[in-house]
């Protein structure tokens, strides 16, 4: 079976430390290769091992916990910052940006689910009927 | 995308299929030459080669997809130019193919994050009927 990457970043609005989430998917016997990182951790196993350790990581922080798919395995020596002689990671800044993003993004989330914010939705965008724009323009003109 | 019950085509699973083949063993390469002839497919030979080297890749997962989420307003974070080149080229093939494409922004504050979570819901929502 081919083994992929995956790399779980903690949100920075969550409460969890790579190392909680690393000691709760080895308590549960998650069958993949785990390494703790500053972000989250990375894995390396099969789809089907990979997909489950995701569902059990989210049982922390549902909201809290991402993920996306990662090219080379976990300390591989061809981009390693230590084989390399420095400099950022390949893809640091990348993640580094969207790292700001997610606790906006695991809020939104938490309410879309819930169902709140339904009211927010605000205006919808729409060509405006000819007769609204006069009455617009007769207000913002005098 | 995954948690709305959507595959994503990722190009760290591509990338990661590359690095794993025995026969890629010239770091910090991770193209093939089979890459960049697939690449002329997508771009004309005077294109940079950075740009034909990422449409090697980039290109199957476009002819591949579906439907497709446009982030927009991304600062530096997609590198060089050759990256921005290739993102604009990807966008090209994407609006031909006539596939259904939402367009949002990267957030910056709770309410347009609200807003973008949920249009990108919507939009794979309306994908599954």
């Amino acid at each position: 079976m081919r083994k992929e990457g995956r790399i779980l970043v903690i949100s920075p609005g969550s409460g969890l430390t790579p190392e909680a989430l690393c000691r709760h998917l080895v308590e549960r016997g998650v069958k993949v290769g785990l390494k703790e990182t500053c972000f989250g951790l990375v894995l390396e196993g099969e789809e089907e091992a990979l997909r489950g350790a995701l569902e059990k990581a989210r049982e922390l922080d549902r909201y809290g916990v991402f993920s996306k798919p990662r090219g080379y395995p976990p300390g591989d020596p061809r981009i390693c910052r230590a084989s390399k002689g420095g400099s950022p990671r390949m893809g640091f800044h990348f993640l580094d940006y969207e790292l700001e993003k997610l606790p906006l993004i695991g809020e939104a989330l938490r309410e879309l689910e819930e169902g709140r914010g339904a009211e927010l939705k605000g205006e919808e965008r729409r060509k405006l009927p000819l007769g609204e724009l006069k009455q617009v323009l007769a207000e913002e003109v005098p | 995308m995954e948690r709305f019950g959507h595959t994503p085509l990722s190009l760290g699973r591509e990338i990661g299929e590359r690095v794993r083949d025995p026969g890629l063993d010239n770091p910090p390469l991770n193209l093939t030459e089979e890459d960049l002839v697939r690449g002329l497919r997508y771009v004309s030979i005077e294109a940079p080669s950075g740009v034909r080297g990422r449409m090697g890749v980039l290109g199957p997962l476009v002819d591949q997809a579906e439907a497709a989420v446009v982030v927009r307003n991304t600062a530096y974070a997609f590198g060089c130019s050759g990256c921005f080149r290739a993102g604009l080229q990807v966008l090209y093939l994407l609006r031909r193919k006539g596939i259904p494409i939402l367009e949002v922004e990267y957030p910056s504050t709770r309410e347009e994050a609200r807003g973008m979570v949920r249009r990108i819901a919507e939009f794979l929502g309306g994908l599954k009927g």
